[in-house]
């Protein structure tokens, strides 16, 4: 039985006023894909294609217009009881969005850690010291807030919260596509890392064909909501010729001078 | 890094904003104490009429004066100020909790109860303030208790209104997904992640909004409305004044000068607290 | 060949604490350059950009050392005719395109207003230029562009939007401030795509602020590093990517191989 998997998904967005209604827009169409415990699939396409509806689905954040969304074989918007939620956690784009300004480091990271465990102040704060660590960063930077830190470090911080509760799965959306090239380096490898020794699954969405590549096992390409493409293997991937893998490589810019195309 | 852009800003030209902060506090706090402590502070009964000494001018036994009945104008001030901010304060609230309860579901659970809701607000909006009030003292009958029903029936839309555009604008932002994703309740996500993320804007509301509450009820009792004689409130003092402008002018401008200096408090302090949260924390 | 603008000794500190945001850089930018600035964020680079327009609050930043535009040198410029220099001859592309249009006016209407403040002309005439530049920039349907407002356009579009409006303009330098940090990939290589017609059209320099060194990659003549306020390398496109001197530069290019991996260009 594969971790995740969905079922011909479809989703439509249509405003439903008081009195109007206005047209339905089609974001998601007849969507099918699975996904195995410990592996990670790169989901690409340009933005506007559906990738982060996708990502809200898989999250049970909105529940699908059609389609069935199993986790772990169970239907995520069937059962009644939300603790799939403790499996299934999320690292945004904008780490400065994706975080409560409000708070300390220390309760971010714990806020998953106290809604699904029962663990004891000391246990508590033995754990989030631990993931600190885990993520690159030290323990005394618990008590400081979102903007004391650099876009990458919070991000570490949103990765942190993630793996606190020992998911199984993390939905990346755009995770590093907001990080300089340092960083964005950094993090991929730390998430590479993470995957290994903690045996996550990931749905890599993103639009950047290199961050895809660099952490992903399978691959496909949704395009205005359709899935135009499935690539089983990295090798398989980079060696396609059809219509939307070459879309793809044409739009990825020259790393070294003598292979620009924009200038002659 | 926030880089500083090259913008106007009215407080830079007087001077510290800092010191405006205090100075505002300050002022605010010892006439709140001052009102609070008026059965001890005041000199004299501000009932106590006296025709022997009506309209006398500044002495050691009466520091401002006294009115047209010989009353104390210092003690009418001090027990004024209890009516004036004590009310005003009720007033803004009562309006501003019933607002935010509201505004905040509203805005949080979207959909009809949405729709429901603002169109009522609509409807409450359509008319000018004032004039809503005054019909509904017309409807109630003069008195203070009838016109700070009226004021906090009137009051709360604006409110709910303002609430609800924060939580929705609130409700886009991922760390609120995010905090869905984490396994939180609906009523933890409001305590935990909406309400600490409302409450600057609400203090700098806040503290504007007072002004206008302090001028609402002065207003209505300078029309008779509110507060009825002998009653010592602010705008009552003016309008009893008002029939001495030639004469002793200064049984309107004391109490005149108190409503400007506590509304300039205010607003100055609305504009400084503005300043402070007005630069988001967050970077980006 | 004279250059368009010069920068000499350009330092920016904090007045507070005198703390050096930016120390001591010079750099040059000819008619139909491209220069690239590159550096991790943080380094200095939009502050450079904003500084070079003047838009720094003064009270709270000091800025010395010389610009010269032409035979100008901004520093000495007041505020009135700085005005007429930012926009008119030197143009602005921000990282995050939603943020430079006012939201309650329509593309149409900031559009030819911007036209306007700089060239006497009719409001006839400056809609057939926002038209045309518009058409320039392959956006379709130009005229349902001008009435639409700025959330009903995407990232890509905007900055699209925003190379039309300089292309009315015809600046002579162009400062592009992380143009494609917020757009996907196949809308990075169209606004790229752009800022090269308007180069080879009209001349223009660009001053190009970029992370990303595939941007650089692709567009830069020359190239200028940056960490923490200093100019640690300046070399042309070629030359940096071969042979790179400074250690941070080797550092830089490591990352950036390093994260391509797989796909051949």
């Amino acid at each position: 039985m594969s971790l995740l998997q969905l079922e011909h998904v479809s989703h439509r967005y249509g405003n439903q006023r008081f009195l109007a209604r206005q047209a339905e827009q089609t974001v998601l169409q007849d969507v099918s894909l699975t996904l195995e415990a410990g592996t990670c699939l790169g989901l690409l396409g340009r933005s506007g294609a559906g990738k982060s509806t996708l990502g809200r689905i898989l999250l049970g954040l909105e529940r699908p217009k059609a389609g069935r969304v199993l986790f772990d074989g169970q239907d995520i918007y069937e059962s009644a009881s939300k603790d799939y939620r403790k499996d299934i956690q999320v690292v945004f784009q904008d780490s400065f969005a994706a975080v409560n300004p409000k708070l300390t480091a220390g309760q971010i990271i714990a806020e998953p850690l106290t809604n699904f465990l029962r663990l004891s102040p000391d246990a508590l704060h033995d754990r989030l010291g631990g993931l600190m660590i885990q993520v690159g960063l030290s323990a005394t930077d618990l008590t400081k807030y979102p903007h004391q830190f650099s876009g990458g470090q919070l991000q570490r911080i949103c990765i942190a919260r993630a793996i606190a509760t020992n998911p199984k799965l993390i939905i990346l959306d755009e995770a590093v596509s907001s990080l300089d090239m340092v960083n964005k380096a950094l993090i991929l490898d730390l998430l590479r890392n993470l995957k290994e020794t903690l045996g996550l699954a990931y749905v890599f969405i993103t639009h950047d064909v290199q961050a895809a590549q660099a952490l992903s096992d399978r691959f496909v390409i949704l395009d205005q909501g359709q899935l135009v493409g499935e690539y089983p293997t990295l090798l398989s991937f980079s060696e396609a010729t059809d219509e939307h893998v070459q879309a793809i490589r044409q739009a990825v810019l020259a790393i070294h001078p003598r292979h620009r195309t924009i200038r002659k | 890094m926030n880089v500083p852009l090259g913008r106007p800003r009215l407080l830079d030209r007087l001077s510290n904003q800092r010191l405006i902060l205090i100075g505002c506090s300050v002022f605010l706090g010892l006439l709140f104490l001052a009102a609070l402590a008026a059965p001890w502070l005041a000199p004299h009964d501000p009932y106590l009429v006296n025709l022997a000494v009506k309209l006398q001018g500044p002495s050691w036994t009466y520091p401002l004066g006294t009115d047209q009945l010989g009353r104390c104008t210092l003690s009418r001030l001090l027990y004024g100020a209890r009516v004036s901010l004590g009310f005003a304060v009720l007033i803004f609230a009562s309006s501003l909790l019933i607002g935010l309860l509201i505004g905040t579901l509203a805005g949080y659970i979207g959909g009809w109860v949405d729709q429901l809701l603002m169109r009522f607000c609509d409807g409450v909006m359509a008319f000018p303030s004032l004039i809503l009030v005054l019909g509904l003292v017309g409807i109630f009958g003069p008195g203070l208790k009838q016109v700070i029903i009226a004021l906090m029936l009137v009051q709360w839309v604006y409110y709910a209104r303002m609430f609800r555009g924060l939580v929705m604008t609130l409700k886009e932002k991922n760390f609120i997904a995010a905090a869905r994703v984490n396994g939180s309740s609906h009523w933890k996500i409001f305590r935990m992640h909406l309400l600490p993320n409302i409450l600057p804007p609400l203090l700098v509301i806040g503290t504007l909004e007072m002004g206008w509450a302090i001028m609402d009820i002065s207003a209505m009792s300078f029309l008779g409305l509110g507060v009825q004689s002998p009653a010592a409130e602010w705008g009552a003092m003016i309008h009893e004044g008002k029939s001495y402008i030639r004469s002793n002018p200064e049984l309107m401008i004391y109490p005149g000068v108190m409503i400007m200096l506590v509304i300039a408090s205010f607003n100055l302090l609305g504009e400084s607290l503005s300043e402070r949260f007005g630069v988001n924390k967050q970077s980006k | 060949m004279k250059p368009v603008l010069s920068v000499e000794q350009l330092t920016i500190e904090t007045i507070a604490d005198g703390q050096p945001l930016v120390q001591n850089i010079s750099f040059q930018l000819a008619a139909g350059q491209i220069v690239g600035l590159v550096g991790e964020s943080g380094c200095g680079k939009t502050v450079t950009s904003l500084a070079l327009l003047r838009l720094l609050d003064e009270k709270v930043i000091r800025q010395s050392g010389r610009i010269w535009l032409d035979e100008t040198d901004l520093m000495t410029l007041s505020d009135r005719t700085l005005r007429r220099v930012r926009g008119g001859q030197i143009a602005f592309i921000m990282q995050n395109p939603m943020s430079a249009f006012t939201p309650v006016f329509t593309i149409g209407h900031q559009l030819m207003e911007t036209i306007r403040t700089h060239d006497r002309c009719s409001k006839r005439e400056a809609k057939d230029r926002a038209l045309e530049a518009l058409r320039e920039v392959n956006l379709e349907q130009p005229d349902r562009i001008l009435k639409a407002y700025p959330f009903e356009l995407s990232g890509g579009m905007l900055q699209r939007v925003m190379i039309a409006l300089a292309v009315c303009l015809r600046p002579h330098v162009l400062i592009a401030d992380e143009p494609t940090t917020a757009l996907d990939v196949y809308n990075q290589k169209l606004v790229l795509y752009y800022l090269e017609k308007v180069r080879a059209t009209y001349d223009t320099a660009i001053l190009l602020i970029s992370h990303d060194l595939s941007v650089i990659a692709e567009m830069a003549d020359h190239v200028l590093v940056m960490r923490d306020g200093e100019i640690v390398e300046q070399a042309n496109v070629f030359d940096l990517f071969d042979r790179p001197q400074h250690p941070y530069t080797r550092q830089l290019l490591a990352q950036h191989g390093v994260q391509a991996g797989g796909m051949k260009a």
